[in-house]
């Protein structure tokens, strides 16, 4: 190891243990952040776990490691929320692999459609977004419902933007067949 | 902007989105704080041992610094992983430097980062390099210097991806070794950033190879064993 490695090594390391100075001023930040960005970032959460029972749980601990891995300075806008949407997507995506593990995601109910009428249109939606896949899901509420545009969707995703196209045409058509089904 | 589809859109307003629950955003800072408390031990035990490698490097540097020109740190470690779910785990996570986003064309360096003890998201850090940002990390809290030298070579394994510019990365997850042998050849520039990095990874035990990634900003090749998981970063 070089004389420069250890040095810049030894300083990352210590500034991580010294008292966070700055800390006050990272949570306004993060607060402000969440500010601007929560109510979507909810939204798609809530749409890509479809079941909603922990929702409030997985959000929290996007947050947090969002929190702890607070870059200095974002490059714009569309920047931080593409970094917070992944943040809170790949969360998601762990809930979900998680839930899979634990073999206890509750079905509807089929009764439930009958009694809980008003709620009906909801569970239709429910019903659709369930039968895509998270990705799908992702695309679907970034775009149609968020309106970001596709260059943000694929850097939320990481796949191409060209793939985030054609996987919304795919997404539309089968969230649709099942709406109407 | 993209032509939004009205109808699903008024569809995905339907779905059911429950209100929040009553401290919800304090909770999120009770959270911050015991995990901050937890890193911080962890931190204190590490900055230790690097700055006393800091002051026998700055003792050296006199001889060893070669300031304005590309540099090379070649280390080999053997590291003890942490658990998760009862299996030591590690994953290492490459992906190359994104296309430009947004109207001012910002691009997201690329990077390599190996953690053990959960995912790359939430597992304990070994080993950072990121283009664009100085040095790289490596954790001598669970990784010491020493151990078999390991070719900087993918024999022994199945390519896992090239990546070139793009949002596209690989995500290695091995669950087979309880002791790895690490060994990191870091190139950087006259300005000490990275250029390339290759990492080679081995059981400590078997000395059977596990996982290889040769990243440059523009281009990541990855290779792993058969016995772990290759998915998409």
């Amino acid at each position: 190891m070089s004389a420069e490695f250890a040095v810049d090594l030894a300083f990352a390391a210590l500034r991580r243990s010294e008292p966070a100075v700055d800390a006050r001023s990272d949570r306004q930040r993060f607060e402000d952040l969440l500010g601007r960005h929560h109510a979507r970032l909810r939204r798609a959460a809530a749409g890509v776990l479809v079941e909603t029972g922990r929702l409030d749980d997985v959000l929290q601990e996007a947050y947090v490691k969002a929190f702890r891995s607070l870059p200095p300075r974002f490059a714009n806008e569309a920047h931080e929320a593409t970094w917070l949407h992944r943040v809170v997507y790949r969360t998601c995506l762990d809930e979900l692999r998680a839930r899979a593990r634990r073999r206890d995601t509750f079905e509807l109910d089929p009764d439930a459609h009958a009694v809980r009428g008003a709620d009906h249109d909801g569970l239709e939606v429910t019903e659709a977004l369930r039968a895509l896949g998270p990705a799908d899901r992702e695309i679907l509420l970034l775009v149609d419902l968020l309106g970001y545009d596709y260059e943000t969707a694929a850097a939320v995703l990481h796949v191409p933007r060209g793939t985030v196209a054609s996987r919304l045409n795919k997404a539309r058509a089968a969230f649709r067949r099942s709406l109407d089904a | 902007m993209p032509e939004r589809d009205d109808v699903v859109r008024a569809a995905l307003e339907r779905h059911d989105l429950p209100r929040e629950r009553a401290g919800f955003f304090d909770e999120i800072w009770e959270a911050v704080q015991a995990r901050e408390h937890a890193a911080a031990v962890r931190w204190r035990r590490v900055s230790a041992v690097l700055a006393a490698v800091a002051a026998a490097a700055v003792t050296a540097a006199g001889v060893l610094a070669a300031p304005h020109t590309s540099n090379v740190a070649d280390s080999t470690s053997t590291c003890l992983l942490g658990v998760q779910g009862g299996l030591p785990v590690f994953d290492i996570g490459a992906e190359p430097l994104s296309p430009p986003i947004g109207a001012d064309g910002f691009r997201i360096p690329g990077n390599v980062t190996m953690t053990s003890s959960g995912s790359l998201f939430d597992g304990t850090k070994l080993f950072v390099a990121q283009g664009g940002a100085k040095g790289y990390l490596l954790d001598s809290s669970a990784c010491k210097d020493g151990g078999r030298r390991i070719p900087l070579a993918a024999d022994g394994l199945a390519p896992a991806g090239t990546f070139k510019t793009g949002y596209q990365g690989v995500d290695i997850r091995c669950l087979v070794a309880t002791r790895i042998t690490l060994r990191v050849r870091l190139t950087t520039s006259s300005k000490g950033l990275p250029t390339r990095v290759q990492l080679a990874v081995r059981n400590a035990r078997t000395n059977k190879p596990l996982a290889f990634v040769d990243w440059t900003e523009r281009v990541v090749r990855a290779y792993a064993s058969r016995a772990c998981r290759v998915g998409d970063l």
